[in-house]
């Protein structure tokens, strides 16, 4: 015998699905900027992973940024500061 | 983004939460904490390419499916309990089958609108309507009256001040603490005596049990993906306590916070209870002394990340302060101020040092690497309430840190309907 029960996972996320950015055809002089979390060797993870981007594809040295709490988002404000930029590199782990 | 390999089903959740459900991600070997930054390099050098294709190539677009609403479920116990395993809605535990005539008479007894959306749930950012929640405390057991209890724990859950997202996704050993003050505690049978934080009172169980199944279920923390907790903390079972306002002259905590006199309940994001034995103290300062003994700790979040620490005195400490003139804003202030509520830096590791002067200028930056530094910001960054029973022990909860304790009212009406 089958019941009738109600789905407890709630309704679906009203996130606005948003388009990926075109990718480019190559990163020479691409802008990158890399955000570090906040994490132990974060900084140093995004930033070596820029370096290496600059020193094999010819991307421009990246623009790094920190968020000193990783418990916390970044700012609006911080994030603002990378619209016009080709790529960004951020990190989840630990 | 880059993701350390354990945590890609966080990443994964993360790019899906901001609508970029496709992100492309590049893992690498997990853990990169721990270790001298050079020892990454080799590793970091490899990855390289991956995150240049990552770069240059469109990402693959992800086709999700909505959960239908409803489910014919199978009517069989075993059936039913392996039926929900498959959807993951479980946490191990028996559950009571959401029927739609145990929802229905629940979301009555809350008064409100099926429909009605109480929040978004991090990290999945579903919508916790009335009718979710109601199905998640039925799964939980509990009775239909206790559903307007769970709705307002779920509301301050989803409080931004509460930090609901760092909580529920750390590595941190953090759950939701839900503490029931006021009318609604006595009138709904919640167990503010003897064993508080333990077993044997089905509305404490219920509560917390529901609170962490809405958690799990629309949420989605997974343990061992979303939920990124090392150890967890038996509170995530079910960690739900009342307050008891019976014993001492205390004001009650929500009515501080101006929650009404129906009652209310309070989240707080905390680790398990530490023990404060003190059996050989005859006055208040005797037990001030062991109180501030206990919260000092160089392991705790509430070091480097400062924020709250709740203070859950027996009622017999309580007794004693009370006796000598302490009420909640004098222990406060003297367990802020106390010569044992501060902690040594001597032999902390230089990355520990880094890491606290990163995290908290305020009291780590300008100081010498051997300072004396206080446990507590201010005297409000130590919650004080009164809850168990007889005996010579009180409870410590130390926090997340990043989070602030939020308490919201229980309506009157809708519990008694």
């Amino acid at each position: 015998m089958a019941v009738r029960i109600i789905d407890p996972s709630g309704s679906e996320p009203p996130t606005e699905r948003r388009a990926t950015a075109a990718r480019p055809t190559s990163l020479a002089g691409a802008r990158i900027a890399v955000l570090n979390n906040g994490k132990p060797n974060a900084e140093h993870v995004v930033g070596r992973l820029g370096a290496h981007l600059a020193e094999r594809f010819d991307a421009q040295q990246p623009v790094a940024v920190e968020k000193p709490n990783s418990s916390r988002p970044f700012e609006a404000q911080v994030l603002d500061r990378f619209r016009n930029f080709d790529a960004a590199i951020v990190g989840v782990g630990d | 983004m880059i993701a350390t390999d354990s945590f890609l089903p966080l990443a994964r959740a993360v790019a899906r939460q901001e609508g970029v459900e496709a992100l492309a991600v590049v893992t690498i070997p997990h853990p990169i904490g721990g270790v001298e930054p050079e020892q990454l390099d080799g590793m970091l050098s490899a990855a390289v390419d991956r995150v240049a294709a990552a770069l240059l190539t469109d990402p693959e677009e992800v086709v999700t499916v909505p959960a239908p609403a409803v489910h014919d479920a199978p009517g069989g116990v075993l059936e039913f309990l392996a039926f929900a395993e498959d959807r993951q809605w479980s946490d191990g535990l028996p559950l009571v089958p959401p029927t739609e005539e145990l929802v229905a008479r629940a979301v009555a007894a809350a008064g409100r609108d099926a429909g009605e959306l109480i929040g978004l749930v991090p990290p999945s950012n579903r919508g916790a309507s009335v009718a979710a929640v109601a199905a998640n405390a039925v799964m939980a057991g509990c009775p239909p009256e206790l559903t307007p209890v769970v709705l307002a724990a779920v509301e301050a859950a989803l409080d931004p001040r509460f930090n609901l997202q760092a909580l529920t996704t750390t590595t941190h050993p953090v759950t939701p603490l839900v503490v029931v003050h006021g009318a609604v505690a006595e009138r709904l049978g919640f167990n503010s005596g003897p064993n508080v934080f333990g077993q044997g009172n089905r509305a404490n169980a219920g509560v917390g049990r529901a609170l962490r199944l809405v958690l799990q279920n629309i949420g989605e923390a997974r343990p061992g993906r979303t939920d990124r907790a090392t150890h967890g903390t038996p509170g995530k079972y079910a960690y739900c306590i009342a307050e008891n306002t019976a014993v001492t002259r205390f004001a009650p905590f929500h009515e501080d916070r101006g929650g009404g006199a129906a009652g209310a309940v309070t989240v707080f994001g905390g680790e398990a209870p530490h023990n404060i034995n003190d059996h050989g103290s005859t006055d208040a300062a005797g037990i001030l002394n062991t109180i501030a003994g206990t919260l000092a700790s160089l392991g705790s979040n509430n070091l480097y990340l400062r924020g709250q620490v709740l203070l859950v005195l027996g009622p017999e400490h309580a007794e004693v302060l009370t006796r000598e003139g302490y009420d909640r804003r004098r222990i406060q202030e003297a367990v802020h101020a106390h010569p044992r509520a501060r902690v040594s830096l001597a032999g902390v590791s230089a990355g520990n040092l880094d890491r606290y002067r990163r995290t908290a200028p305020h009291v780590f930056a300008g100081v010498p690497d051997d300072a004396v530094v206080p446990m507590l910001d201010a005297p409000e960054s130590l919650l004080v309430l009164v809850a168990g029973g007889p005996g010579k022990h009180s409870m410590l909860v130390p926090s997340f840190g990043t989070t602030e304790a939020v308490t919201v009212d229980v309506p009157a009406g809708g519990a008694g309907a």
